[in-house]
């Protein structure tokens, strides 16, 4: 096992052609994007941004859409997850289940969400935040569902049946050992949809009519519209950052680069 | 049994749901009335008019091109350092420096990186899209490749090396043709990703260079939908469907329940 034949020098190089790569397109553009932001006044915009209301409620009008859409993902993906890990026995038809649920995940966001469009002018709620809120849901599900699904997976089953022994009714036993024990796909599902929905740009724009105005809209118009790079690039730095704390979390306390 | 029943019933119209979407815009475009709505019978007419389309064919062609460049780019670059990181072991760092491009919110790589075509004076078209792509699709490889390296046995290696081969004989002949399935999903995945691409694009093309998302965006945000783009939109969802099935057939063929 130690005997390990030393990397050549070449392959050392060859290594380092990626790593450049990376550096120069999407590191040094962040540090960039800092020295934008900081350029005209220091800090002290980043101040001026915190405490502007046109951008803070921006802001907080993405947390809570964020937060509406994770809910309601959580809660809409939780009985399917739970009904595939627990009561689907045969393991040809789980994977027929998650494959089913994994397949529109590749389709294209704008195309699903052209999609739904369709259906919800249809129904009428085209526009509306309600239908922004589907929208988000629709293309965030599997999101949700895998990384739940595959937490239920690992919980010890005979666990489930000690508690049963123990005098445990389905519902304590579902709240008091499979929850707890599956909370590192809870964490994860939680953590993803959370970030990829605070910065959503493409669902709320094309259903949510004049509900769409979120944080991701607000730092494209103040780049491709009000031509604001300043401010643009403090709101998108302060994106990253709390990208940066969601992501520690999920790789702190859910399923890790693995899941 | 009750409850199994239920849910299994849920389950189902959750899927349902899912679909029915995509089946609706599929549907519509072979509906030969002049918007979306009630059925007046069936046509071809939207797909012979999108044929006829330059801009969509254009758009198309262009999405080709740069989604082929960056998945092959991608992948050999990817692959080099998922390979030189995967023999190194012990390296988080790495995992992390890779890890970043793939979570980072897409519109402030997007902002980011016009910033620095402004700056670097690139003029903006085929090839800033391009190198945008492949910035994060190079941890995609990575994140593809990786595990493949990691489970080829050093035993392998150090048999084939006692048996006279040389280093680079033995990646070519030894680690590449156990890596092939993470190669050619890496290049799925890459390949998928910058042809869907639409932030990114939208941020680092100049006048002139259109993909299809760009496309379905501008018409699609004019109003509302039209049958020409659920044509278009029809055929896209189909050959996504379709790679997809056959991609996601492939990967649970390969790791049943988990």
């Amino acid at each position: 096992m130690s005997r390990r034949p030393p990397l050549p020098s070449a392959l050392a190089l060859l290594a380092a052609a990626p790593l450049a790569y990376v550096l120069a397109t999407f590191y040094l553009p962040l540090l960039i994007m800092l020295v934008e932001s900081l350029k005209p006044q220091g800090p002290s915009l980043y101040v001026r941004v915190l405490l502007n209301p046109d951008y803070t409620s921006i802001m907080a009008y993405s947390l809570v859409l964020a937060v509406v859409t994770t809910a309601s993902t959580f809660l809409i993906s939780l009985p399917a997850a739970y009904y595939l890990s627990f009561h689907v026995e045969d393991e040809v038809e789980k994977s027929r289940y998650l494959a089913a649920f994994t397949v529109p995940m590749l389709v294209n966001f704008l195309l699903k969400a052209y999609a739904l469009m369709n259906v919800l002018s249809v129904l009428g709620l085209a526009n509306t935040y309600a239908g922004m809120v589907i929208g988000m849901v629709y293309e965030y599900l599997p999101y949700m569902l895998l990384p739940l699904f595959s937490s239920f997976e690992r919980v010890e089953r005979r666990l489930l049946e000690a508690a049963q022994t123990l005098g445990a009714r389905s519902h304590q036993v579902f709240l008091r050992v499979v929850l707890p024990l599956s909370l590192p796909g809870i964490v994860s599902g939680v953590a993803l949809v959370f970030l990829m929905s605070f910065t959503e740009f493409v669902v709320p724009a094309m259903l949510g009519g004049v509900y769409g105005y979120t944080m991701g809209y607000l730092i494209w118009d103040l780049f491709l519209k009000y031509r604001n790079w300043p401010v643009g690039s403090a709101l998108a730095f302060i994106v990253t950052l709390v990208s940066l704390v969601i992501v520690y979390v999920y790789t702190r306390w859910g399923l890790g680069y693995e899941a | 049994m009750r409850l199994s029943a239920l849910l299994r019933g849920y389950t189902l119209a959750l899927l349902a749901l899912l679909y029915i979407p995509l089946a609706y815009v599929v549907a519509q475009s072979f509906n030969s009335s002049r918007y979306p709505g009630a059925w007046e019978g069936f046509t071809l007419a939207w797909y012979a008019k999108l044929l006829s389309d330059a801009e969509v064919i254009g758009a198309a062609v262009n999405g080709l091109a740069v989604a082929l460049a960056s998945s092959l780019i991608s992948t050999i670059l990817g692959g080099a350092a998922a390979y030189y990181f995967a023999k190194k072991r012990r390296v988080s760092i790495a995992d992390s420096f890779f890890y970043v491009p793939i979570v980072l919110p897409e519109i402030v790589e997007a902002v980011s990186l016009l910033m620095l075509y402004y700056y670097a004076g690139a003029e903006l078209g085929f090839w800033t899209v391009l190198i945008g792509h492949t910035a994060y699709n190079i941890s995609y490889a990575y994140v593809a490749l990786k595990p493949q390296f990691l489970a080829t046995s050093e035993n392998i290696e150090a048999a084939a090396l006692t048996l006279g081969a040389k280093p680079f004989d033995v990646f070519v002949r030894v680690y590449f043709p156990l890596a092939i399935p993470g190669v050619v999903s890496s290049l799925l995945i890459t390949f998928s990703m910058s042809f869907d691409d639409f932030i990114k694009t939208a941020f680092t093309t100049g006048p002139g260079f259109k993909t299809l998302p760009l496309v379905i965006w501008a018409r699609a945000a004019r109003g509302r939908a039209t049958q020409d783009l659920n044509a278009l939109a029809a055929i896209m969802i189909a050959v996504s469907l379709v790679a997809s099935y056959v991609y996601t057939k492939h990967v649970f063929a390969r790791s049943p329940g988990k």
